[in-house]
């Protein structure tokens, strides 16, 4: 199974799709921009399913600390089967972060390869019913201070590296005293 | 005390009590350079802490926002808001904010007033406030934001449940739980969130 966080739930849900003023609406325009395509590729984090738990909490506080500001974080997951079924490969690339160290949670990293317009909107749609399924997960802000605590605290996490609005943040949220580069 | 100024100051219940920044912070908007110090202070009312001066100086200060409001609803609306990232309106706010916190609330209290229909401003309002600190002035929006957490508008009611996740007040907490969400997701969020503010209240009365 595959994470993918997405920029913001609200969106996402069908009540939204009420805002288009059309009586064959179907799927909002505004969703696409959560899907954010780099060389047709889409970013995705390999975890074993639902029940992997670790490896999950890993990879949304490396996707946090790549943001601003410690916040709620959402994501769905996403079967590969559903990919296949619409041809929707993927390659290995591991994660960028400098933040995380852990490398077997870097390695987890992947895209989805050769996006193209159709593929896009049938993947937008499929986690558009995930979400309306209730399928779609959200991280509290005060679970995710936790969980970044325990890997903080585990030496897994570099946090100098995180930029400096995100050491003002974790400076004021969870206590910490990040130095901070004028 | 002009009864103008006494007026303006007044009806956001806001007692300003912070000096202007010595180093103000230039910025851009539509294409005009803001120079906030040059534009609204001068030595004698930036050192002074007199109440007459104070309120001259957050009267002249939120005469100058209201004069960028044009522009800054246009940079609001062409901004994109997405958890924990920030963007141009953001910043912009957080500068503004830091020159003066007081001023700048009792304009975005004008805004919110003025824009309650417009669902796009309002969304991206309450995304701002989630996101920006207003150490001296955020309790003033309370009252504001349990307002649009009843907005039929999933989107505005996710700001605002945002909004209230950063104050975690007891107001908040109840105020969550007696709304009613009519999505599955929202709901259960709700429900979690206040839950875990009243643990946390009550964690840290213990």
């Amino acid at each position: 199974m595959f994470v993918r966080n997405l920029g913001s739930k609200g969106k996402w849900m069908k009540a939204s799709f009420d805002k288009i003023n059309r009586s064959d609406a179907f799927l909002s325009g505004d969703v696409i921009s959560d899907l954010r395509t780099r060389d047709n590729k889409l970013s995705v984090w390999e975890v074993e399913g639902e029940e992997d738990k670790e490896s999950i909490k890993s990879i949304i506080v490396t996707l946090a600390l790549g943001r601003d500001r410690i916040n709620k974080v959402e994501y769905v997951l996403i079967d590969e089967q559903n990919l296949l079924d619409i041809a929707i490969g993927t390659e290995n690339e591991p994660g960028g972060s400098e933040v995380m160290i852990d490398q077997d949670v870097l390695n987890k990293h992947k895209n989805l390869t050769d996006i193209d317009y159709w593929r896009l909107g049938f993947l937008a749609q499929h986690i558009a019913e995930l979400v309306d399924k209730n399928k779609g997960q959200t991280i509290k802000k005060s679970e995710l201070k936790l969980f970044i605590r325990e890997l903080y605290d585990q030496g897994k996490l570099d946090l100098t590296k995180v930029n400096k609005k995100m050491k003002e943040s974790l400076n004021d949220e969870l206590g910490l005293q990040l130095v901070i580069e004028e | 005390m002009s009864n103008h100024t006494s007026t303006i100051i007044g009806t956001a219940q806001l007692v300003e009590n912070t000096i202007f920044p010595r180093s103000a912070h230039s910025f851009n908007l539509s294409g005009t350079t803001l120079q906030f110090r040059q534009n609204i202070s001068s030595d004698k009312l930036n050192n002074s802490t007199s109440t007459d001066d104070i309120n001259a100086r957050n009267l002249k200060f939120t005469h100058e926002l209201h004069k960028r409001e044009k522009g800054f609803i246009s940079l609001l609306l062409h901004s994109y808001f997405e958890d924990g990232l920030s963007n141009e309106a953001i910043d912009w706010i957080d500068n503004v904010a830091k020159g003066n916190e007081y001023a700048t609330a009792l304009w975005l209290h004008s805004l919110f007033s003025q824009y309650q229909k417009d669902k796009q401003v309002i969304y991206r309002l309450l995304r701002i406030l989630a996101f920006v600190k207003l150490p001296n002035t955020w309790r003033t929006f309370i009252v504001t934001v349990r307002g649009f957490l009843n907005d039929r508008d999933v989107e505005v009611q996710e700001a605002a449940l945002m909004v209230f996740e950063e104050y975690r007040t007891i107001e908040c907490a109840n105020a969550i739980e007696e709304t009613v969400f009519t999505s599955p997701w929202m709901k259960m969020y709700a429900e979690e969130l206040a839950l875990d503010i009243k643990q946390e209240l009550i964690t840290n009365v213990c």
